[in-house]
């Protein structure tokens, strides 16, 4: 198995949406959620580790950590390995990254939702998110066009 | 129980992280690609991603395993599906306006595809790019994890207002 299609990996990861969904009674519409699951990751091992209410997590993350970035990661980290394309070239621009991968975060949790959840809650039925992907489609374009404008 | 929702998300995710490294799956790429260049390739996977969650509620519901789907093309069915999952910020005095979730949906929505588009994926490909090696992917990740943490004490005040 060396190429998958996308609409492969999206076959695949659209069923274990739905089916990771019998893991938690509530929030619904929560199978995959790279944003809600690494809050959910997080604010258990925090809240654990430092006895204190430091990060309010869902009420599918209270008792037990959520790992699917941990999980996605090691997957990853495996095909990488496995298919000899692992490398870590000297990159810059990390002061940047840190700071669109924090703002990503804010404004998924704003959203409650990444890009997958979002869609995960329109096909689960919520018309609210149809919003948020109009918009969020206006902001790529909006991004777009800044980086032709400014650059990357 | 625990164990159970601990080893299950955690094989979950193994299996699309092994996917999406081996595909390129990207949501907001598929999107970008498509505005770009008319690419369907990326596109693609997205469409078949919705496509077969819509399926997969559409069965779940008919088979009695989900209850209340079609509940859901409701305002309070947005409205529990939203506060559901934003825990913090949505404590009883803040749980009340229609219009707050709309503005913070529109926001949220705009926020993220500006910022995905200019750091080069979403979160999901930037956690296989980080796990492939990407240093600034890597980066990413870090800040990414550090507002999860920060954002309860450093950005809900400045919406809790709204």
């Amino acid at each position: 198995m060396s190429r998958i299609t996308p609409i492969t990996a999206g076959i695949a990861i659209g069923i274990l949406a739905v089916a990771a969904q019998r893991l938690f009674d509530e929030p619904q519409a929560y199978g995959v959620c790279i944003a809600c699951h690494s809050r959910d990751m997080l604010g258990w091992i925090f809240n654990n580790l430092l006895s204190i209410n430091l990060v309010d997590v869902t009420t599918a993350g209270l008792f037990a950590p959520i790992l699917t970035p941990l999980g996605i990661l090691i997957g990853a980290h495996l095909a990488a390995r496995k298919n000899n394309i692992f490398s870590m070239p000297g990159q810059r621009g990390h002061a940047r990254m840190f700071l669109l991968g924090f703002l990503v975060m804010v404004f998924a949790l704003l959203l409650a939702g990444c890009p997958l959840r979002l869609l995960l809650r329109i096909a689960y039925g919520d018309m609210l998110s149809v919003f948020g992907l109009i918009w969020m489609v206006a902001g790529i374009a909006f991004g777009i066009t800044v980086l032709r404008r400014w650059g990357s | 129980m625990s164990l159970i929702i601990s080893a299950g998300t955690l094989g979950l995710g193994i299996i699309i992280g092994y996917m999406g490294q081996r595909s390129g799956f990207c949501t907001i790429g598929g999107i970008r690609n498509f505005i770009l260049t008319r690419d369907m390739h990326l596109l693609k996977g997205v469409l078949a991603f919705f496509t077969v969650a819509f399926a997969g509620f559409l069965f779940a519901s008919l088979a009695g395993y989900q209850q209340g789907f079609w509940a859901f093309s409701s305002v309070e069915g947005s409205e529990t599906l939203y506060n559901a999952c934003t825990n913090p910020y949505s404590d009883a005095e803040h749980n009340d306006g229609l219009w707050r979730i709309v503005i913070l949906t529109i926001a949220g929505g705009f926020g993220i595809g500006l910022f995905s588009v200019m750091a080069n994926g979403c979160p999901f490909r930037q956690h296989v790019k980080a796990s492939e090696g990407d240093s600034g992917a890597v980066a990413y990740i870090i800040g990414f994890y550090f507002a999860a943490i920060a954002f309860g004490f450093l950005i809900n005040p400045f919406i809790s207002g709204v």
